[in-house]
């Protein structure tokens, strides 16, 4: 069966991808990088543009979009998990204080 | 590529032929904004400073208030003050004429006798200088006059992956016709500022923007704050941004990939043709205003959540890639970048299309923050009144 692409990775460094519509629990995300279609079983609902795992995260790794560090992993993440504010924070203001 | 506008003595080209009606202090606010609603083709702006403030916060203030009336979208300025003021009418007007020769009249409302006899004498010059604005007819100028600054607000992840590189797109297309762009937020670089410095002319540029990001940081830590508390905002995060970091990251795609050519300080004008880099505050209305100041004849405003701003002088014209926000904030939302995300246009695509919607907003198409007669005024600040 052909999926439709819901997933969008902006970098091929990048270990969260964002959500093109809202994700349900048991949907499978599917995303493009280089060309080629890649397969994650969503394990949480995520609401339209916010960010999936794309791999399992250890607490206290940075995660990545466009290519670059955006937040430091505070639970441990499995691939297909919502990653937002109850799981990363910022890492230069984590620093800072 | 050309537009048609207004030119000024001073040499620069305006997009809109306005009389400011410009207080030099919040004393002074509101006898301007009776002036301005007595006089069709005037505008008056709320002014929240000009007294009780530390010289550098005075210095911003002042700055600000010069630069709005040295905009080439405005015709000339009835300046109003109170008299007691820390921003003194005449310091005004000496910094004024430093930037510009436009008209200006001065008034002060304590040596006229009060807001009625002040009112009474401003709008006459007042209209007389919407008349002498209505004789003036538009001229055909090359892009390469024109100043366009861009901004984000109510930022959500569409913004970072589509509307903000169309306006990169844009910021490129404007730069290679001559014209310059300025990237503004300097809160917005954090996190990103390594890729902004790899993108400068020469490494002094570089090290000027580690500079500007790392001022920002010591000054918010020096006052006993914290950057997260306010940034991202409630609405960023509801839309799917989580750190400052990400939110920078889809920031500076505004600025395109043309090599900076300089960075300026809050309100100031560029002196180059090219990408700058304006140091403003993630405030969207101060931001817009500080652009305004540094001469910017229309402003590109990138929104996720969807926002009303405006500006008293220049053009604001709203684009987001949000399609949801498109739909149900069409009352502010001048245009759609949402095809990017549905992958039915390309960002070049779309960046051409925004090339034109600026040269036609530069014609005189109003924009939906014109129509509503939207004026938002915010000077950016150091510290505490005094």
């Amino acid at each position: 069966m052909k999926q439709r692409i819901n997933v969008l990775v902006l970098n091929e460094k990048d270990t969260v991808g964002v959500a093109m519509d809202d994700l349900r629990a048991g949907d499978i995300g599917v995303y493009l990088l280089a060309g080629k279609k890649y397969e994650v079983n969503v394990v949480q609902d995520i609401p339209i543009y916010h960010k999936m795992a794309l791999t399992a995260m250890l607490e206290g790794e940075h995660a990545y979009k466009y290519g670059q560090e955006i937040g430091r992993v505070t639970l441990d993440i499995t691939a297909g998990q919502h990653v937002h504010s109850h799981n990363l924070i910022s890492i230069r203001e984590g620093v800072n204080e | 590529m050309k537009f048609r506008g207004y030119k000024r003595p001073d040499g620069k080209v305006g997009i809109r032929n306005q009389v400011l009606i410009l207080p030099t202090c919040s004393c002074s606010s509101e006898t301007c904004r009776i002036v301005a609603s007595q006089v069709n083709g005037t505008v008056s702006i709320v002014n929240q400073n000009g007294c009780a403030q530390v010289k550098g916060d005075l210095d911003i203030t002042k700055q600000v208030l010069a630069g709005l009336a040295a905009n080439p979208n405005v015709y000339g300025t009835v300046l109003i003050g109170l008299g007691c003021e820390n921003a003194q009418p005449d310091d005004m007007v000496k910094l004024i004429q430093t930037k510009t020769n436009k008209p200006l009249k001065r008034l002060v409302i304590q040596e006229e006798g009060g807001t009625i006899a002040t009112v009474n004498k401003a709008v006459q010059y007042a209209r007389q200088l919407v008349e002498d604005a209505s004789r003036l007819q538009k001229e055909e100028f090359d892009i390469s006059e024109l100043l366009v600054g861009t901004e984000c607000g109510g930022s959500d992840p569409t913004s970072g992956i589509a509307s903000n590189p169309v306006v990169g797109n844009l910021s490129d297309r404007l730069i290679d016709l001559g014209a310059t762009s300025i990237l503004s937020e300097t809160t917005e670089f954090i996190g990103a500022e390594h890729i902004l410095a790899a993108q400068a002319a020469t490494p002094e540029i570089g090290q000027q923007i580690f500079d500007i990001v790392k001022r920002y940081e010591v000054h918010i830590k020096n006052v006993g704050e914290s950057l997260r508390d306010g940034n991202p905002s409630p609405g960023n995060k509801a839309g799917g941004i989580t750190t400052l970091e990400e939110k920078s990251l889809g920031c500076i795609h505004k600025g395109g990939h043309r090599p900076i050519v300089e960075v300026i300080d809050y309100a100031h004008i560029p002196t180059k043709r090219g990408l700058v880099i304006m140091d403003t505050p993630g405030y969207d209305v101060a931001s817009v205003t500080g652009m305004a100041a540094g001469g910017c004849q229309v402003v590109v405003f990138t929104t996720g959540r969807g926002t009303p701003t405006g500006n008293a002088i220049t053009p604001v014209i709203k684009i987001t890639a949000n399609q949801r926000t498109y739909q149900t904030m069409l009352d502010n939302i001048d245009f759609n970048a949402s095809p990017v995300i549905q992958g039915e246009k390309t960002i070049e695509a779309m960046g051409a299309e925004l090339l034109q919607e600026v040269i036609d907003v530069a014609n005189g198409k109003v924009t939906k923050a014109e129509a509503l007669g939207f004026n938002e005024t915010a000077i950016n600040r150091l510290c505490n009144y005094v």
